[in-house]
């Protein structure tokens, strides 16, 4: 079936359509979310928000872009919609702890987070890693986990990020510098 | 190439292969069925709406006739009252020869 079919069938609300929709993009919409998040919950919690998301628009859809393009588009926005009011969040803490109303403060997720696509003699490893991905600026970020997790390309990730493709391999050479000078820092104060 | 820069490399390859976290069939389920719950509160909305129009043009019609009957009720009665006070003027002119 075209994808042009099967947009005209969710276009038509058609139930089947829509669990064949699930089937097809609910792990790469939650793998998507999960890689920025590093929360299982969150991650589902914005699954939910990106399909309903998707149920609502797709009447409005008009197929500019590939359909699994979009859908990328809206998991990373929700998800860095979240990133961004829990920042604001931590700020407001840091603000209300000069305050001294510590109890307000809003503890931050600083727990190894444990990827379950990863290899157990990678696993360590790879917490450490996604410890280091949580201090990248949000559009390395982006560009750095989909293309390790998701496995875009650069022209699928400079659609989704709606950028050119040289601004995508500039973002994944600065996301990748920044990653190895963290590292070393961790390397230093840990493993020396 | 150092102890650092070895563990440093191999650290940035630990994700390299690594497989797709699957969302939990549960969820997936859950996620579908609220999918069309709008679908089932509109349609209950515009079926409360029908009968909420229906109610309030029954309470119409239902004011009006009650209007109809009352004002023809009293006006029959006020009608009475009229020629009660004339016949009782009348008895009196009479009765005193006015």
């Amino acid at each position: 079936m075209s994808e042009e079919t099967f947009i005209g069938r969710l276009k038509s609300g058609e139930r089947e359509a829509y669990r064949e929709l699930m089937l097809q993009y609910s792990d790469k919409v939650y793998n998507t979310a999960l890689g920025l998040l590093q929360n299982r919950e969150d991650a589902e919690d914005i699954s939910q928000e990106v399909f309903t998301a998707v149920f609502r628009s797709v009447p409005g859809f008009r197929e500019q872009s590939r359909f699994s393009t979009w859908i990328y588009r809206i998991a990373v926005t929700k998800s860095l919609e979240l990133i961004r009011s829990r920042q604001r969040d931590k700020r407001s803490g840091i603000i209300l702890s000069l305050f001294g109303k510590e109890d307000q403060i809003n503890i931050s997720n600083n727990e190894p987070f444990y990827h379950p696509g990863i290899s157990l003699e990678n696993k360590e490893m790879s917490a450490v890693l996604f410890d280091a991905i949580r201090r990248l600026p949000l559009n390395q970020r982006t560009a750095f986990t989909l293309n390790k997790l998701e496995n875009l390309s650069y022209s699928e990730l400079a659609e989704v990020m709606n950028v050119s493709v040289s601004s995508v391999e500039s973002l994944l050479f600065r996301a990748k510098q920044k990653l190895r000078e963290i590292l070393g820092e961790y390397y230093e104060k840990n493993l020396k | 190439m150092n102890a650092r820069e070895q563990w440093v490399d191999t650290t940035m390859e630990s994700l390299d292969g690594a497989g797709r976290a699957a969302l939990n069939p549960f969820v997936r389920e859950k996620i579908l069925q609220k999918l069309h719950e709008p679908v089932r509160e509109a349609e209950a909305l515009k079926f409360s709406l029908v009968w909420k129009i229906a109610a309030i043009i029954l309470l119409l019609i239902s004011l009006n006739v009650f209007t109809m009957v009352y004002f023809d009720s009293s006006t029959g009665s006020r009608q009475s009252t009229t020629r009660s006070v004339a016949s009782e003027y009348f008895s009196y002119i009479d009765h005193y020869n006015l």
